[in-house]
């Protein structure tokens, strides 16, 4: 996520006012928080319809839905029931585990933005780390200095983005076989463009995207999500050298 | 069986979300740690983009899912938002699939 002049805030993130009282400050962080997830929930929905199905298909709806809460994380959520399907319950909690390994860079990221927040928000708000409210938080934060603020609007837009994803991977394991024909799955990496769009102007972030991409084509077929891990250090790395080169 | 699955890789899943948090508190990361923190971040959503792009792909639709993504990635480096990105690649996909499928006939 690039950085944007303070001038010139992001859609659906206000500023702290210093001018507001803090009961109102609070309030509006809280619906600026659900708007923000608004859009992209709904660029979520297909994706979500997508695990709707595939859970439909997989058997016992009930366990595999409830994973919209528990993984809360797409990507895993819907490669572990393809692999359980596939390859048995070991290769399936690896692979879903690999796959959000990232989620420690997320909370390790936002570690750094809440580090006068207090304990029960932190692990509250644990269950909530997930891609979208981790860019959000992350452009939030940027704008945003008032603790209570900050609170109210990661867990509205967490919570936002948990309920409708939820119901929409409802809508589609109760739909089953009837949203395959639509061919879904393109929307899931159209839904992961619009995160890291924006680092695709930047000259040192669109090298991380390049390397990343680069690495993750050519480790695509290693067992159980490794090849994703691959991909993350090629690209953390990379960038580190970027910001070096760019400094000296 | 899905369960225990389920269970496991939501509790794994928690504790790579809680774990850092709580740790990283005590003691922050220092600059280089924190600048690998963001790139990891940007790097993992790729890394995921390129999966799920094969994943698409895999189902013969090789020729509609270039172009949606080709398309998307203007769209993306334009700041589009996700919803727009979504209605442009899935009709640029939907089109190409239709086309391809009527020109094969």
């Amino acid at each position: 996520m690039t950085a944007t002049s303070t001038n010139n805030p992001s859609p659906g993130i206000e500023p702290d006012g210093p001018d507001l009282p803090a009961e109102t400050r609070s309030r509006s962080a809280a619906r600026a928080g659900a708007l923000a997830m608004l859009p992209l929930l709904a660029g979520y929905c297909p994706f979500a319809l997508v695990i709707g199905a595939t859970v439909a298909a997989h058997g016992d709806r009930l366990a595999g839905w409830a994973g919209s809460w528990l993984i809360y994380g797409g990507s895993a959520h819907l490669a572990t029931l393809r692999t359980l399907d596939d390859a048995g319950p070991v290769i399936a909690i690896l692979t879903g585990l690999l796959i959000n390994a990232r989620l420690v860079i997320y909370s390790a990221s936002l570690a750094r933005r809440w580090p006068a927040q207090p304990r029960w928000f932190r692990v509250a708000a644990a269950g909530l780390i997930i891609d979208p409210t981790w860019a959000l938080a992350e452009r939030h934060g940027e704008h945003c200095t008032d603790l209570a603020a900050q609170r109210r609007y990661f867990v509205a837009a967490g919570l936002t983005l948990g309920a409708g994803w939820s119901a929409t991977i409802a809508i589609g394991a109760l739909a089953g076989g009837h949203v395959a024909w639509l061919d879904l799955d393109i929307v899931v990496p159209l839904c992961l463009l619009a995160l890291v769009g924006a680092g695709l102007r930047n000259r040192g972030a669109r090298t991380v995207i390049v390397v990343a991409a680069a690495a993750a084509v050519l480790t695509a077929d290693w067992p159980a999500g490794s090849g994703l891990l691959i991909a993350v250090a090629a690209g953390a790395v990379t960038g580190l050298i970027c910001d070096r080169r760019d400094s000296s | 069986m899905t369960w225990f699955v389920v269970l496991a890789v939501g509790l794994g899943s928690f504790v790579f979300r809680l774990g850092p948090l709580l740790v990283l508190h005590r003691r922050p990361l220092n600059d280089t740690g924190d600048r690998l923190v963001r790139h990891a971040g940007a790097a993992a959503i790729t890394a995921l983009i390129v999966l799920s792009t094969k994943h698409s792909a895999t189902g013969g639709q090789v020729i509609p899912t270039v172009l949606a993504i080709a398309v998307a990635i203007v769209l993306a480096a334009r700041q589009a938002s996700m919803v727009r990105l979504v209605l442009c690649g899935g009709s640029i996909y939907a089109c190409s699939a239709i086309a391809l499928t009527v020109l094969s006939r």
